[in-house]
C-alpha cells in the first residue's frame, strides 16, 4: 500500500507552496528597499514628477545600483522635503538595468513607456548602453549617462547627457599628463604597464594609453584587463609584478581594491595612476599603497566644503545602506541635481522633450564645489566634465592629499 | 619562469576558499540531495558578523570564535525555519531531488544578499587576518603566511569533516539518510535532525571559505554572491558527491581560472572554467570521483 498517496501529496503541497510564496515575497521585498527602491510620497497638489533609474541592480556589479540610486534618493528626497520642485514631489522609479544591453534596453522601454519618466538616470556600463542607443532614441526621453559613451555625447546625440564619470577614454591623456608632470622624467623611457576593467568605454582608454605610450617612447610591460565581478587578481597581479613596471595605469571599477591589494601581495610598489573609479579615500587609507594617485573629477567626500558635508549628511539621512565614499553615490547625487536644477527651469509644464531643450540650452551648471569645474553642456560635447585634480596618498603623513594642479582633456585625438 | 609563477600566485588560497565552500555544498547535496545555491550568501552573512564583532571586540580572534557558534546556529536555523518547511515537494511530485528546497535556497540566496547591504550598507569591508608577516618569493610565486594557512585549515577542516563522516555515530547516520531517507526512518533515525546538522556544518565552512576570500580582497555582497555561483565547476569536475572529488575540483577550478588569466587574458577567467569542465564531462560525464549512476529504462 503506498501510504504517501494521493491525499498525502494534496496537503502537502499547497503547504510547500505557501511556505515558498511568503519567502518569494519576503526576498523581494527586502530586495526592492536594499536596491534603494523607496520613493517619495505621490501625494501633493499637483502629483509627482517620474524620474527614472536604470539601475544595476543585480548580479556581481549590484552594489552600484544601490549606491547610485541611494545618492539619487538622497538629493531627491531633501528637495522632497522642502516642497518639491514647482508644487510637485520627485518619485524614483528605478528598473534593472543590469550590466547587459537586453536588460538596460528593457529598463529604457518600461520607464519612458509605463512609468513616464520625464527624464531617466542611472545607466552606468558603457558597452549596454552603446547598445541600447536606438532604444535611447525610440524613447525621446533625456537620459542621463552614468558612464557617458565617448560616441553618444561628442558628437552629442539628441536626448544624451553625461552625468557622473568622465569619458575613460579622456582619462588615458589626463592620466598621461599627469605622469608626465609628476613622475617621468624627460627623456626618460619607463616601462609602463596598464590594467583596465572589460568595457567599450575602457577599451577606448586602453587604446589610447597604448598610442601614448608608443608617441612617448615609453615600453609596454604588461597589460592586464578583468571582467567586472572577476573574484580573484593574485595571478595577473603577479604578472605585473614579474613584469618590473616602472608606472602603472589603472581605468578600474569597484574591483580597484582587490586589485591594488593583489599587487602588494605580490610586493609591486610602482607609482599606480589610477582613474575615477580608483580608489576611494578610506580605501587609501585602507591600502597603505606606497605610491598612488587617483585622478578625479567630483571631490572626495572627506571635507568640510559646504557641497560635500550637505552630501555626506543627506546621503545618511536619507540612504544610510549606500556606501558615502563610494564615487557611484556621488555620480547618483550629482545627476540629482542636475536634474532638480533642469526641473526647475523646465517650469511646472515640463515634458521630456521640454526637459531636453532645457538641458540641450544648458551651458554650466555650477555644483557648488562638488565637482572641481562646472558641468558644462555644448552642441558638441554633452559629456559634462572633462578636467581632472589628482589626490594621492601620502604615506608619511597617513594623510590623503589633493594636488593642485588640474588636467584637462585638450582634445587630443582618441 | 616569471609567468609559470604568476599563473601560480594566488592558487593556494584561491583552492582553499573554493574546497571550503564546495565542501558545504557536498555535505548537503550528500545528506539531503539538494544543491545549496545560498552557499556563498550564507557564507556572507557569518564573515560579515565576524567582521562586525571584530571592529566592536577590537580583535580578530574572538569573533572568529563567536562568528563560528553563530554561523552553526545560523544554519540550522535556516533548515528548521525556512527550507524544512519548504522540504516535502520531493515526495509530492516525485522528483528524484527536493526540488521546493532548491528553489528555497535561491530565494533565500536574494534575500541574504540584498538583506546584508540593507541593513550593513554596502560599502566593502576589508578583513585583515592577524598572522606572522613572512613570506617567500620566487619567479613571479610568492606565497604569504596567509596562503598557507588558509590552505592547511582548508586540509584540517575537510579531514576531520572526512574522518567524522566515516567515523562518527553522526556521521554514519547522515550517510543512512544520504543513501535512503526512509529506510533510514524507519530505523529510527531523524532525517530532520540529520539534516539540520548538515546545514549547520555547511554554514560553518562556508563562512569560513567567504572570510578567507574576504582576505583577498574585502567583503561585497555582491562578489560574495558570484563566488558561489563559481564554484560549480569544481562540484561538478569532483562529483557532487565526493568530498575528495570536490577538493580536487577546487584545486583544478583555480588553477584553470589562474593560467587562463595569465595565458589567455582575464576575459577568459570566467568562461575557462566551463570550457574545462564540458571537456572533463564529455570524457567522464560523474566527474573525477562521482559514483555513476544508471536507470533502467
Amino acid at each position: 500500500m503506498n501510504t504517501t498517496g494521493k491525499f498525502g501529496r494534496a496537503s502537502a503541497l499547497p503547504r510547500s507552496l505557501r511556505v515558498l510564496a511568503g519567502a518569494a515575497a519576503v526576498a523581494l521585498s527586502v530586495a526592492a528597499c536594499g536596491g534603494g527602491g523607496g520613493a517619495a510620497s505621490t501625494s501633493g497638489t499637483g502629483g509627482v514628477w517620474h524620474v527614472g533609474g536604470s539601475m544595476i541592480l543585480s548580479g556581481a556589479a549590484a552594489s552600484y545600483g544601490s549606491n547610485m540610486a541611494g545618492g539619487m534618493l538622497a538629493y531627491f528626497e531633501d528637495v522632497n522635503a522642502k516642497g518639491g520642485v514647482a508644487g510637485r514631489k520627485i518619485q524614483l522609479d528605478q528598473a534593472d538595468g543590469g550590466l547587459v544591453a537586453a536588460q538596460t534596453i528593457q529598463s529604457i522601454k518600461q520607464l519612458s513607456q509605463q512609468n513616464d519618466a520625464i527624464v531617466i538616470g542611472g545607466l552606468l556600463p558603457s558597452s549596454a548602453v552603446l547598445n541600447a542607443k536606438s532604444a535611447i532614441e525610440q524613447a525621446k526621453v533625456p537620459v542621463l549617462l552614468g558612464s557617458p559613451v565617448t560616441s553618444m555625447v561628442r558628437p552629442a546625440m539628441d536626448y544624451v547627457y553625461g552625468g557622473g564619470a568622465p569619458l575613460f577614454g579622456d582619462e588615458a591623456f589626463m592620466q598621461a599628463d599627469f605622469a608626465k608632470a609628476k613622475l617621468i622624467q624627460p627623456g626618460q623611457a619607463p616601462r609602463v604597464a596598464f590594467v583596465y576593467q572589460i568595457s567599450a568605454e575602457s577599451q577606448l582608454w586602453a587604446d589610447n594609453i597604448q598610442k601614448l605610450a608608443a608617441q612617448n617612447g615609453w615600453n609596454v610591460v604588461g597589460v592586464e584587463s578583468y571582467q567586472v565581478g572577476t573574484t580573484d587578481f593574485a595571478a595577473q597581479a603577479a604578472k605585473i609584478g614579474a613584469a618590473k613596471p616602472d608606472i602603472i595605469f589603472g581605468a578600474f571599477d569597484q574591483s580597484n581594491f582587490a586589485f591594488i591589494k593583489a599587487l602588494m601581495a605580490s610586493n609591486v610598489t610602482a607609482p599606480l595612476v589610477a582613474n575615477q573609479g580608483g580608489p576611494h579615500a578610506d580605501q587609501m587609507q585602507q591600502l597603505n599603497y606606497p605610491a598612488l594617485y587617483v585622478g578625479r573629477q567630483i571631490v572626495y567626500p572627506t571635507g568640510d566644503e559646504p557641497a560635500v558635508t550637505a552630501y555626506r549628511d543627506l546621503v545618511k539621512k536619507y540612504a544610510p545602506q549606500a556606501d558615502v565614499q563610494s564615487h557611484i553615490t556621488q555620480y547618483g547625487y550629482l545627476q540629482a541635481k542636475i536634474i532638480v536644477g533642469a526641473l526647475q527651469k523646465c517650469g511646472n509644464d515640463c515634458t521630456p522633450a521640454k526637459m531636453n531643450d532645457t538641458l540641450k540650452s544648458t551651458t554650466s551648471i555650477d555644483t557648488g564645489g562638488f565637482t572641481f569645474t562646472p558641468i558644462t553642456y555644448s552642441a558638441q560635447s554633452t559629456q559634462g566634465l572633462d578636467s581632472e585634480k589628482f589626490y594621492t596618498w601620502d604615506k608619511a603623513s597617513q594623510q590623503v592629499k589633493l594636488l593642485p594642479e588640474s588636467y584637462t582633456y585638450k582634445g587630443q585625438a582618441s | 619562469m616569471g609567468t609559470l609563477g604568476a599563473a601560480l600566485n594566488g592558487v593556494l588560497l584561491l583552492s582553499a576558499i573554493y574546497a571550503l565552500l564546495s565542501l558545504g555544498l557536498v555535505l548537503i547535496f550528500r545528506a539531503t540531495r539538494v544543491l545549496n545555491f545560498a552557499a556563498g550568501a550564507i557564507g556572507l552573512v557569518g564573515a560579515y558578523l565576524v567582521y562586525e564583532l571584530s571592529t566592536i571586540f577590537g580583535s580578530f580572534y574572538p569573533a572568529l570564535v563567536v562568528g563560528i557558534v553563530v554561523a552553526i546556529a545560523f544554519g540550522a536555523l535556516i533548515y528548521l525555519g525556512v527550507l524544512s518547511p519548504i522540504s516535502g515537494a520531493r515526495a509530492s511530485i516525485g522528483a528524484s531531488t527536493d526540488v521546493g528546497v532548491v528553489l528555497g535556497t535561491i530565494i533565500l540566496a536574494e534575500l541574504l544578499i540584498a538583506a546584508v547591504p540593507f541593513f550593513a550598507g554596502s560599502r566593502g569591508r576589508p578583513v585583515d587576518v592577524p598572522l606572522p608577516a613572512w613570506q617567500w618569493s620566487a619567479g613571479g610565486l610568492t606565497i604569504s603566511s596567509l596562503q598557507i594557512v588558509a590552505f592547511v585549515l582548508m586540509i584540517a577542516v575537510v579531514v576531520g569533516v572526512a574522518v567524522g563522516l566515516r567515523r562518527s555515530p553522526l556521521g554514519l547516520r547522515m550517510r543512512a539518510a544520504a543513501d535512503s531517507p526512509r529506510l533510514a526512518r524507519l530505523n529510527g533515525i531523524s532525517t530532520r535532525e540529520v539534516a539540520t546538522v548538515t546545514w549547520a556544518l555547511s554554514a560553518l565552512v562556508s563562512m569560513l571559505g567567504v572570510l578567507l576570500y574576504a582576505t583577498s580582497t574585502d567583503l561585497q555582497p555582491a562578489s560574495a554572491a558570484g563566488l558561489g555561483a563559481a564554484l560549480f565547476p569544481a562540484l561538478l569536475l569532483g562529483g557532487l558527491d565526493s568530498i575528495g572529488g570536490c577538493i580536487l575540483g577546487s584545486i583544478v577550478l583555480a588553477l584553470v581560472q589562474s593560467f587562463s588569466a595569465v595565458y589567455l587574458g582575464g576575459e577568459w577567467m570566467a568562461v575557462s572554467p566551463y570550457i574545462f569542465l564540458l571537456l572533463v564531462l564529455i570524457v567522464r560525464p560523474q566527474g573525477f570521483f562521482g559514483k555513476a549512476e544508471f536507470s533502467r529504462l
